[in-house]
């Protein structure tokens, strides 16, 4: 649902997972917005009913932005800056805790 | 001026069941809340309906959490089809873990304890090894530190704000007339007859029942009782909801059934205090990350702090006052735990003098034999 | 890093950034923690980045922070990027996460100075993909050289909606409608208040200059709307409403909503601080001295923390902040102070002057305030909607807190941040009281989340 407005080519870059999307993105954005300018506009689901949500604040405040970044779930995606070789996955709905991830 | 022919001061968990019960004897019940901080009791708890471990040096209070987690199933029906609202409530039995050698020796003279002061031995709960423990919580891996724990089968829990709404909406529906934000200033006592005067008017009533948590104290002497209670500060914290996971409660690390964890067990005095205390915060959080490392990764939300309304022995009070009578105190910690006998018995023996098997034990007579012992 | 400050200043917009270089020029030992990743606030949100190619989108206001930044740069300040605060206890101790570890730092002195944030806009509909606040699309511009995908609608009240839609349409951006919950009448309400206005003739001009680019674009414009609604099944297709009794649909991609801005308060809130309601614009604001002082004592606030003044303001308030601060930790004189606040004070006079204009101009739409409509979302994050939350009140809950035992709202991951002021105001209009007899949710810590595990291996200042 975002678009950039300048060409990128010759900006520093990296590459983010973006469920399996391999994203190009520049440098110093936030997940979210790296995200929501890879024609999509839902983050996540929400945890009671299922209904696809998306950031609506842009600076921490909402909780809305929720992701699985880097297997962190519910990391707020708007506060995180894109780093190379990141990926990032939608919320779906209530985490999970599992063993492993612990470890 | 309104006139009821009961007037029940406190609607947290423990009056509104009460008022509810008076409420099914066709009586004319008002209850009255305070509210704000006044509420915080019954909104502030793990909604646990747990027998195990309560009751060491008084058989009959363990046996009246036991005989309340019998009621319960029935009970919670009963008010489930009554307001539509699901109260989450199971009943998979409940854990105490033991951290390290030490405790897990102080917990089995506890139950042996409650073991030999129950009637033919009777008590039932019983010490679990850390293999056991483990096989009753398939999800969650151990931390090493776990040694055991304890497990009672009568144990359960179910949503504590909605158990208290459920009995709001019970009291409304069936006829009750209840007024929040009404603060009790003065009660007084003529010709059989009560008169409350309150920061919103002036109530009368044939009876009245005092159910208001740590306000008890004051309100106990203006109708000649000296019903003692003392707030203990409790901390509890929250985290984001998570998919089911913890297969039964466990004293101190709870999953709701929104799939919130609720963790954290203090006691603190410091009075009518409700600040939360960061230190106490950290403890709470190293005990839950030893019990379950897996559980490290989850976000706290909130934290919460508020007061456990608490006699001298901890035990139930059930008294009416020799001096004003129709005038009843009613508290108890447990009242979740309790809410079945609290609706049912207590209504019974305040609306027809019904009274429950060893009765007295509850009454403030107790601490006049120890005061002369 | 210290484990102990003169002064820590929490927030790196134009308040905490002017505040901590006076208070390095006194000599102050002085961290500053803010949670973005680099100075400037969300005002001069990524200054030290911008794109070249945006240089007169963002124009000569956004670029006034360049200043204030490298000043900040230059100063002997401890600066932590990227830190969230958790916690503040009532001795001043600051609980705060970086790179995932939870640590504490101690001040003698706190100077709040965390901004505010958009008031929550709840319609039906808003919870839907595709639309955001008006401020957060400003803050991607800023920030990451995006506009939302076309055609957008742009709803509600407020100057920096039109600032908004100016940038939109510098940026080509099909702009399909600007609709307005405020109208003339508050224009004439607004009237009594220009001449003092007129002090501050620079915003005046800058706001009409706004508007006269909206108006002769060719951007459907509409007024007093009411009913305002956002459909779509999966994300946002079309904005409808009604203006001057007519019903209205716009299609669009994205809906950018804007009622204003309000105080952060979830600080001042947790430190106990005095708070007084600002019937105005419908917001609370913690109860600030001439110099910033809050009712608790070693705690100060500046900027729009402290009530909406805007980013020239913050800064000379954060200055004076920084002053009484001095003088309290006994640097300064009570002279050296009133000496060094005076020009200041002057100053912020002038600043403030069009305040009374611009909150009447735009008020808050009284939908956004209290949702007529049953169906709509409060609560993002437990899902409940207003009908849930009239049923709560119905029931008899007096308090926001009563209001959340009961229906669990304010409970989710923002901690009540986007529905607290919305279920006090429907609570204030069924009981027909003011917002301060209602109060407020109890804010308690960790006022952001932090896991069990990063609080288990905190570290104690001691």
């Amino acid at each position: 649902m975002l678009k950039r407005l300048h060409d990128i080519s010759d900006r520093r870059k990296v590459t983010i997972d973006f469920e399996g999307m391999q994203l190009e993105v520049p440098a110093g954005e936030t997940v979210s917005a790296a995200v929501l300018a890879a024609e999509t506009d839902y983050t996540r689901t929400s945890a009671i009913s299922g209904v696809h949500r998306g950031p609506y604040c842009q600076m921490g405040v909402c909780f809305e932005c929720l992701m699985e970044i880097d297997g962190v779930p519910n990391s707020q995606a708007c506060m995180i800056e894109v780093r190379h070789g990141m990926t990032v996955r939608r919320q779906h709905g209530a985490r999970g805790v599992s063993d492993e991830a612990s470890v | 001026m309104e006139h009821s022919d009961f007037l029940v001061v406190g609607g947290g968990v423990i009056g509104s069941a009460v008022a509810c019960g008076l409420l099914h004897k066709k009586c004319s019940v008002t209850l009255l809340d305070a509210g704000g901080d006044a509420f915080n009791a019954s909104l502030a708890n793990f909604g646990l309906v747990w027998v195990q471990g309560k009751g060491q040096g008084s058989r009959r209070y363990a046996e009246w959490c036991h005989e309340a987690s019998e009621l319960f199933p029935e009970y919670v029906r009963q008010l489930e089809t009554e307001t539509g609202i699901d109260l989450a409530y199971r009943k998979p039995g409940g854990l105490v873990l033991c951290h390290g050698e030490e405790e897990y020796q102080k917990r089995e003279k506890v139950l042996e304890r409650l073991r030999n002061e129950s009637r033919h031995g009777s008590y039932d709960c019983h010490m679990l090894d850390r293999a056991d423990v483990q096989k009753m919580l398939p999800n969650l891996t151990l931390g090493p530190g776990i040694t055991g724990g304890s497990y009672s089968a009568h144990d359960g829990y179910l949503n504590p704000l909605a158990l208290l709404k459920a009995l709001h909406m019970s009291f409304t529906q069936g006829g009750g007339h209840f007024c929040s934000g009404t603060a009790v200033t003065n009660i007084g006592y003529q010709h059989g007859r009560f008169l409350v005067t309150t920061n919103s008017g002036e109530f009368t009533a044939e009876k009245i029942v005092l159910a208001a948590g740590n306000a008890m104290t004051r309100l106990s002497r203006m109708v000649g009782m000296d019903v003692q209670v003392h707030p203990e500060q409790g901390q509890l914290m929250v985290t984001e909801r998570t998919r089911p996971t913890l297969s039964m409660p466990i004293s101190g690390i709870q999953q709701t059934a929104e799939g919130s964890f609720i963790v954290g067990l203090s006691n603190r005095n410091v009075g009518f205090n409700t600040d939360t205390d960061t230190r106490l915060m950290k403890q709470m959080a190293q005990r839950v990350v030893n019990a379950f490392p897996a559980l490290a990764c989850l976000k706290i939300v909130r934290s919460w702090s508020s007061l456990r309304v608490l006699t001298a022995d901890g035990l139930p009070i059930y008294q009416q006052s020799e001096r004003c009578p129709g005038a009843y105190a009613v508290t108890a910690h447990s009242g979740v735990t309790l809410a079945p006998q609290h609706q049912i018995h207590i209504a019974d023996w305040i609306a027809e003098g019904v009274q429950p098997e060893e009765f007295e034990r509850f009454s403030t007579r107790r601490f006049d034999v120890e005061k002369t012992a | 890093m210290k484990p102990l400050y003169d002064l820590v200043i929490i927030g790196a917009g134009p308040a905490g950034l002017a505040a901590a270089v006076t208070a390095s020029e006194y000599g102050l030992s002085t961290m500053v923690l803010d949670e973005q990743q680099l100075p400037g606030g969300q005002i001069y949100r990524s200054i030290e980045k911008s794109v070249p190619e945006n240089a007169s989108a963002l124009g000569k206001d956004y670029f006034y922070g360049e200043n204030l930044v490298q000043e900040f740069r230059r100063s002997r300040v401890d600066y932590l990027s990227g830190a969230t605060i958790w916690d503040i206890g009532r001795d001043l101790t600051i609980g705060y996460l970086a790179d995932e570890q939870a640590r504490q730092v101690r001040a003698k002195h706190i100077l709040i100075a965390v901004g505010a944030m958009e008031r929550p806009v709840p319609i039906p509909g808003w919870t839907l993909p595709g639309v955001m606040g008006a401020a957060a699309a400003d803050i991607l511009f800023k920030s990451c050289d995006m506009v939302p995908e076309g055609p957008v609608v742009l709803a509600g009240s407020g100057p920096l909606l039109l600032l908004v839609a100016c940038r939109l349409l510098d940026n080509g951006v099909n702009v399909a409608g600007m609709v307005e919950t405020n109208g003339f009448s508050d224009n004439l309400k607004a009237l009594p208040y220009l001449p003092r206005a007129l002090r501050a003739s620079h915003y005046l001009i800058k706001g009409l200059s706004m508007r006269w680019k909206v108006r002769k674009s060719d951007i459907p414009i509409f007024q007093k709307a009411v009913k305002l609604r956002i459909e779509g099944e999966d994300s946002a297709t079309a904005l409808c409403f009604e203006s001057r009794g007519k019903a209205q649909r716009i299609p669009a991609r994205t809906v950018l909503l804007h009622e204003g801005v309000v105080p952060s308060l979830q600080l001042t809130r947790l430190l106990g601080c005095e708070h007084q309601w600002y019937a105005r614009q419908r917001y609370w604001r913690p109860v600030l001295g001439d110099r910033g002082q809050t009712s608790v004592s070693g705690v100060s606030v500046a900027g729009d923390a402290g009530g909406i003044f805007g980013a020239k303001t913050a800064e000379t308030a954060g200055k004076l902040a920084a002053i009484d601060i001095a003088f309290t930790l006994q640097v300064l004189s009570a002279q050296e102070r009133d000496l060094a606040a005076y020009p200041l004070l002057k100053v912020r006079d002038r600043e403030m002057a069009i305040r009374p204009f611009l909150d009447t101009l735009f008020p808050p739409g009284h939908e956004a305030l209290v949702p007529p409509n049953d169906e709509t979302l409060v609560c993002r994050c437990e899902e409940l909607t207003a009908g849930q939350i009239r049923e709560a009140i119905a029931l008899g809950a007096l308090s926001p807190g009563q209001v959340k035992a009961q229906t669990r709202s304010g409970m989710g991951p923002c901690q009540g941040r986007m529905c607290g002021l919305t279920i006090a105001e429907m609570i204030a209009a069924s009981r027909q009281v003011s917002l301060a007899d209602v109060g407020h949710l109890r804010v308690r810590p960790p006022v952001k989340p932090i896991t069990l595990g990063q609080l288990a291996n905190l570290e104690v200042v001691e």
